[in-house]
């Protein structure tokens, strides 16, 4: 009897590690293709890669992604800093109120917003703001890109503040702290792991969209910065246009720029967890 | 002399559910009140609404007056409230992601009753070792509260009130799920402070009653039996 | 002041990510690109203009590193509403202006032909190996109706004498695209113009419906990339595609049979024959300010021994007026690509004829004038 049993144990425990493995294989096999094919560029180009110019389809060197690069930086940052506090007021307000009428409205509102494709947002920024100001611009970009992250940011900044424990949120009372208070400095510290988090995950979608600079940024190749109001690049662009040309040398160009985009999430994350274990 | 807190025919209902009747009681100034009775009395009930914690449960209303240091306490504002009458839970609570030193600190930080860093670091010695945790934590202070044991992360939970200078301590049976040890450090703690300040706690057990009361409230089923000086 | 204290770890990465970012957007600008007078000209438009206009731009931008000139290939028609909306300084439309829009903005634009591009049918028969297929624009059209279902079809082996019997008894898997594009509008108008009315005029567009999609044997590719991935991937499959896609993926080209009655492959030769005889239908303007509308009329199946029947030029649209510096930097690429385009023209593409060139001549003169 308890040998049958322990057969079934094992044999449920290898289907758990088999069904696992499925799961996270094909998240191995995106890092591993780019790491490998990216890595192949980046060696062949050398650091030339990272401030370099694009070069042409006839030439045999992948070129330089820096526009496009730096770009994205400023794009992350800044629809960042317009989104965040955007999503996390929102989740404030859907949590410490979530009977009253308004409270219920922004939470459907918000989430909402996840079912437009994001090249309508594009192209509604694009009428509201391009057109009228007669200029692509990095604004445009980045409010485009806000208004993509922001339920992203919002559904976990809710996550994190809903699941602080009911005798800690009892403890910031008792200490006479008003609702105010107690939310912007108890619990913001005691889901500072969730509200980083949530960062991370703006941060990481803003890096890989790319509808939504469409009709926004203009796209620049060889121009860096050139001030908020003026166009810019991006690297999701950049490997959306590359990867539809038939030219290799831009192919391995585009892997070389999704590993880079790989590495600057990585190490936004990597900085993140050091920062959120004082 | 006037009683810290008067309390006089409250009644109080949950939901429609009545759960305190005609509870009438006083509260000496810079002594130990206990309030004791079985579990499902409404002793935590009682000592929530003193200051007006109760109003964050879901459909509370009441009846009944609550004079708190001579004013009634919906004269008083909210927050100075619970910051004159500080009430510590049963189950040590400390933020657990903030360091043993912010946790006694957020409160005279947040109050604004602090002139600068060296009035915050006396604040919360001063705290600590009134709560008889200075020495064992002296040199962790950077430290997270889920490093100290039970006992004392409920002397943690002390400190953080009493760093907010109160004048009443509402103590929910502090020592319920503390060791003995550390029960019998947390009573040294209460029976220093009274005269400093006031304390109401609430209690099953009836050993540590008679330890502590200068005044005893027995509680049953939301009514008052008796209230007596032990003395008697 | 405490409360600061409190939150100094949070301050600090604040400060920390504000300062780095700062950094990185003020000192690049300065620090890679120098010299602080570039004058920055953008475009936007034709996703066929760009792949050429990308070889130009960064070889010419070695030439006069103070000009940088910007396109994004987002489609010829968002082009040229990005064009007219003043979001652009030029725009890069396959199909010239419509008669319509050319008659809104007449005296204003100027109009240029700037490089000759190509549709090529390609197939994937493994069983002819290297004998090319021959196909004229009736066989076509009726392959794209779904009426011909087999390839060993009576009318294809009319056409393939010499290779009749190794056309298999497969059913023909057709490819077209599934998205909006000019290519689709190129291939539909050539179609009509070679079948004899076979291919009726209403199925002439960007985007149609296709008839073989009916049959069930008709699939739909995104984008060039998309019908060459399908076709390769497919044996007995046909679709069309831009010409330097066809080279570049190695995919088997079709020889068709044009006005002349002769079939041709496409390549640099047989495109520039087919835009020398164009300029000479009398139907293109020799002027940038003409009106291009039939330019498609002239260009698609046009007369001439060697030319292909579907070739297509490829069009800058620009303002006639410009700020001085503006108007110098537009003229001086214009001019370069007159003198030095020809040495780097992408495969699939192919220069401008002589007269042609003669459009781009006369908008820089006229240019001038205006600036």
């Amino acid at each position: 009897m308890s040998r049958h049993r322990y057969f079934k144990d094992k044999l449920f425990k290898i289907m758990v590690f088999v069904f696992a493995m499925a799961g996270v294989a094909p998240l191995f096999a995106i890092i591993s293709a780019i790491a490998v094919n990216g890595g192949k560029t980046i060696l062949s180009v050398g650091p030339g890669f990272f401030y370099g110019l694009p070069s042409s389809p006839l030439s045999s060197s992948p070129g330089g992604i820096g526009p496009a690069l730096v770009g994205s930086l400023i794009l992350m940052f800044l629809s960042t800093i317009i989104g965040y506090p955007l999503a996390f007021m929102t989740a404030v307000l859907a949590v410490e109120f979530p009977e009253s009428v308004f409270g219920r409205f922004i939470d459907v509102l918000v989430k909402s917003l996840l079912e437009i494709p994001t090249i309508l947002i594009g192209v509604l920024v694009y009428s509201l703001l391009v057109v009228p100001t007669g200029s692509f611009s990095a604004w445009a970009g980045a409010i485009a890109l806000a208004i993509v992250i922001l339920p992203y940011i919002y559904t976990h900044v809710e996550n994190s503040l809903r699941s602080i424990p009911a005798d800690i949120r009892l403890a910031s009372y008792s200490l006479g702290l008003s609702r105010a208070k107690s939310i912007f400095y108890v619990f913001t510290c005691e889901a500072k792991r969730g509200l980083l988090t949530a960062m991370l995950i703006g941060l990481a979608r803003a890096s890989g969209e790319t509808a939504p600079l469409l009709f926004t940024i203009g796209g620049n190749w060889f121009t860096y910065f050139q001030g908020l109001g003026k166009p810019i690049g991006a690297v999701p662009l950049l490997i959306y246009t590359y990867t539809l040309t038939p030219y290799t040398n831009y192919h391995e160009a585009a892997w070389g720029a999704s590993l880079v985009l790989l590495m600057v999430y990585l190490s936004l994350f990597a900085v993140f967890r050091r920062f959120s274990k004082p | 002399m006037n009683p810290a807190i008067m309390i006089e025919d409250l009644n109080l209902w949950i939901k429609n559910r009545q759960i305190l009747h005609n509870i009438s009681l006083r509260a000496p100034a810079y002594k130990i009140t206990v309030i004791i009775g079985p579990s499902g009395s409404g002793k935590s009930t009682l000592l929530r609404t003193i200051n007006r914690l109760i109003e964050l449960t879901e459909g509370v209303r009441y009846t009944g007056m609550i004079r708190v240091l001579g004013k009634d306490i919906m004269d008083w504002d909210v927050y100075e409230l619970r910051r004159t009458a500080v009430y510590v839970a049963q189950t040590p609570n400390p933020f657990p992601h903030m360091t043993i030193y912010e946790n006694v600190a957020i409160g005279p930080v947040l109050h604004d009753i602090v002139r600068d860093k060296a009035d915050l670091d006396r604040i919360v010695r001063w705290a600590l070792e009134k709560a008889m945790l200075w020495d064992e934590v002296k040199g962790r202070l950077d430290e997270k509260p889920g490093v100290l044991s039970g006992g004392q992360q409920q002397r943690l939970c002390i400190a953080r009130a009493l760093a907010l200078k109160p004048q009443i301590l509402l103590l929910d049976e502090p020592t319920a799920n503390i060791d003995p040890e550390n029960t019998h450090r947390i009573e040294e703690v209460l029976k220093r402070l009274r005269d400093e300040m006031t304390i109401v706690l609430v209690t099953h057990n009836h050993d540590q009653a008679m330890r502590l009361a200068d005044y005893l409230v027995v509680i049953r089923d939301g009514h008052i039996e008796s209230s007596v000086k032990p003395g008697d | 002041m405490i409360t600061i204290w409190m939150h100094r770890r949070r301050i600090l990465s604040l400060t920390l990510f504000l300062v780095l970012a700062l950094i990185i957007s003020l000192t690049t600008p300065s620090l890679i690109a120098g010299n602080k007078e570039t004058i920055h000209i953008r475009g936007s438009g034709s996703t066929f203009l760009q792949l050429q206009l990308m070889a130009w731009i960064t070889i010419f931008h070695k030439v006069r590193p103070s000009i940088t000139i910007e396109y994004n290939g987002v489609g010829s028609g968002a082009g040229q509403q990005q064009f007219f909306e003043h979001l652009t300084d030029f725009c890069g439309s396959d199909p010239p202006l419509s008669h319509k829009t050319w008659l809104e903005h007449k005296g204003r634009i100027l109009q240029l032909p700037i490089v000759l591009g190509a549709v090529a049918v390609v197939y994937n028969i493994p069983e002819l190996k290297s004998h090319r297929l021959r196909l004229d624009g009736k066989v076509l059209s009726m392959i794209y109706l779904g009426e011909i279902i087999y390839w060993d079809n009576y009318y294809i082996k009319r056409l393939n004498p010499g290779i009749s019997n190794l056309l298999p008894h497969a059913k023909i898997i057709v490819v077209h695209r599934s998205d909006s594009s000019g290519t689709t509008e190129i291939f539909t108008y050539y179609l009509h113009r070679s079948s004899d009315g076979l291919w009726p005029k209403r199925l002439v567009g960007k985007d149609i419906e296709w008839p073989v999609d009916r049959t069930g044997r008709g699939l739909g590719g995104k984008g060039n990339a998309g019908v060459v991935s399908i076709v390769k991937n497919t044996p007995y499959s046909i679709g069309y595609v831009e010409l330097s896609y066809a080279l570049r993926y190695g995919l088997d080209v079709a020889l068709l049979r044009n006005r002349a009655g002769y079939y041709i492959e496409p390549n640099t030769t047989t495109i520039i024959a087919a835009g020398e005889n164009a300029a000479r239908t009398g139907l293109l303007p020799i002027s940038p300010t003409g009106d291009f509308s039939k330019e498609l009329e002239a260009i698609v199946y046009s007369p001439g021994r060697l030319s292909y029947p579907i070739t297509c030029f490829t069009h800058i649209i620009i303002w006639a007026k410009y700020p001085p510096h503006k108007a110098e930097a537009i003229r001086d690429f214009l001019s370069w690509i007159i003198s030095s385009g020809d040495k780097h023209i992408l495969p699939g593409y192919a220069p401008l004829p002589g007269p042609v060139k003669g459009i781009i001549i006369r908008a820089i003169e006229l240019m001038k004038s205006g600036g």
